[in-house]
């Protein structure tokens, strides 16, 4: 059908790194994704090449998929220092190659959905109507039930949050939304390693490109929450042999 | 917001009763929403959610009304204790067990009176992963079929043992491979047919040994050469016994910091 070629309405750019659960949560992300109309996915891995799962899950996705991979430099993978930033760049770069030239205003919305999270169907909707920013509640963050922006008369004024209200934008990666038109704006806005500060990352990303008052609340004023920063269990794998493997070689 | 629709019901495709015990806790909602998210996709798939309460919570009642899934909603409460005689004795019945039960009580009496529809029962814990694959390997089951399933029994994953000539004849476990049944609860599917057939056949409910509850319902259902094994004769992996870490709530304090009307 002519909808099928119509352009997307929203990008959601997936940093992913290979562990046991990783097509577990591609998998049940993509049942996710699949469910919204003009949604196109860019899965970035954390990988020097990309892998042959990774790669067939792509092939049989059921969604428009563009698959990067990126490897993040080994000095920057210590605990406590900000995670997946080379891949959320290059899926920003992406984007920006594909469209840097065309006239604007360019349609789309982006957002940065990590592998482990869960999504209502209902945030796409919500995050559709965004002009620049928007920004909700995201629920099991912060070490709290949810974290929020605070809303007064339509703009946001404060944040409700458990872990350094002081930040100028005090909102977890799964809080945002951009609209495309702001990313192309702003060709330098990249998450940034050199003094950031570990929980900063969307903080010094979204200064770049934003004030506190031009952000749009979205959930009922940011009352609702739509999207959970849920965490897989490390799955125990004690039992597995280190010698007499089994004769096949299975996908897990 | 108009809500997704699964595809529209067919009355030529078998069902796939999908029985899903849950309890309240921090991350139920999000489990329940990505577990609907799935079952959008699948074709006359009718989910019995049964709640772990002594009441239907309003959080499920409306997550379920909002899904647009065809559903079920019911209720048992695990008891913490059982009396016996005038002391209480503390329960071991394991977590689930009432709830997977009720859902085959209700089964069972819907299609006492009329023709049940050719079709299957399915236990889906709420913080697994599914494939839509495996719904198409489960929806033509003739007794009891089984596949494998990642992450159980300190493994990448389990799985039936097949013969060449395609029939079970083993468990590729560590875990205890001489259960008669050596799978898990996420790793078989049941004709309705043979539900109603065995109206007595339903999980134990106490003396279970760790690992033994699959086979407590099993055994009076098949033996294992009368099991059919899917997923191209068990050797791909389409479901995942994923768990979903607790979420530290350590701000929330003592009182609760957050407003408990924002539901979660």
């Amino acid at each position: 059908p002519a909808r099928a070629h119509a352009a997307p309405l929203q990008y959601a750019i997936t940093p992913t790194y290979s562990r046991p659960v990783q097509k577990a949560e591609l998998t049940r992300l993509a049942n996710t994704l699949r469910q919204v109309a003009r949604l196109h996915w860019i899965l970035v891995e954390d990988a020097a090449a990309r892998s042959e799962l990774v790669s067939r899950f792509v092939a049989a996705a059921g969604l428009p998929c563009t698959h990067l991979h990126v490897p993040t430099p080994r000095r920057y993978k210590r605990p406590g220092l900000p995670r997946a930033t080379e891949q959320r760049n290059a899926g920003l770069a992406w984007l920006r190659q594909r469209h840097q030239h065309l006239p604007p205003p360019q349609p789309g919305v982006l957002f940065f959905a990590d592998d482990d999270n869960t999504y209502s169907l209902e945030l796409f909707h919500e995050m559709r109507t965004t002009r620049k920013v928007s920004v909700w509640p995201v629920g099991l963050v912060g070490g709290r039930r949810y974290e929020r922006p605070v809303v007064e008369n339509g703009k946001v004024v404060g944040w409700y949050t458990g872990w350094r209200a002081d930040r100028p934008f005090a909102v977890d990666m799964a809080g945002f939304a951009v609209s495309l038109q702001v990313i192309l704006s702003h060709p330098k806005a990249v998450f940034k390693r050199r003094g950031s500060q570990p929980g900063m990352q969307e903080s010094d990303f979204l200064k770049q490109i934003t004030t506190v008052e031009e952000l749009e609340p979205k959930a009922n004023n940011c009352t609702k929450v739509l999207v959970w920063h849920t965490r897989t269990e490390k799955v125990n794998l004690a039992n597995e042999p280190k010698y007499h493997l089994d004769t096949v070689n299975i996908e897990v | 917001y108009v809500y997704s629709r699964p595809p529209p019901w067919s009355d030529t495709l078998p069902t796939i009763f999908v029985i899903t015990p849950t309890y309240t806790r921090p991350v139920q909602k999000a489990e329940l929403t990505r577990l609907a998210n799935t079952f959008l996709h699948v074709q006359n798939l009718h989910w019995v959610v049964v709640e772990d309460s002594p009441r239907r919570t309003n959080l499920v009642s409306n997550l379920l009304e909002k899904a647009g899934l065809n559903f079920t909603h019911l209720n048992v409460e695990t008891p913490k204790s059982l009396k016996l005689g005038l002391s209480w004795i503390p329960s071991h019945t394991p977590r689930g067990t009432l709830q997977r039960n009720l859902g085959l009580h209700w089964l069972r009496n819907s299609f006492s009176n009329s023709a049940p529809p050719e079709g299957v029962v399915y236990f889906a814990d709420d913080d697994n992963t599914y494939s839509l694959e495996l719904f198409e390997e489960m929806r033509y089951t003739r007794r009891v079929s089984v596949w494998p399933v990642a992450f159980v029994g300190g493994l990448r994953y389990e799985s039936p043992k097949v013969s060449p000539a395609g029939k079970v004849v083993g468990w590729k476990t560590v875990f205890d491979p001489n259960r008669p049944f050596a799978i898990d609860m996420a790793g078989f599917a049941i004709s309705i047919k043979l539900i109603l057939e065995k109206p007595q056949a339903s999980f134990k409910l106490e003396g279970v040994k760790g690992g033994y509850q699959e086979t407590s319902l099993l055994k009076d259902l098949v033996t294992m050469d009368g099991l059919e094994p899917k997923a191209a004769n068990c050797t791909k992996v389409l479901v995942w016994h994923t768990r979903t870490e607790r979420p530290t709530l350590v701000n929330e304090g003592k009182r609760g910091f957050t407003d408990p009307r924002v539901e979660v």
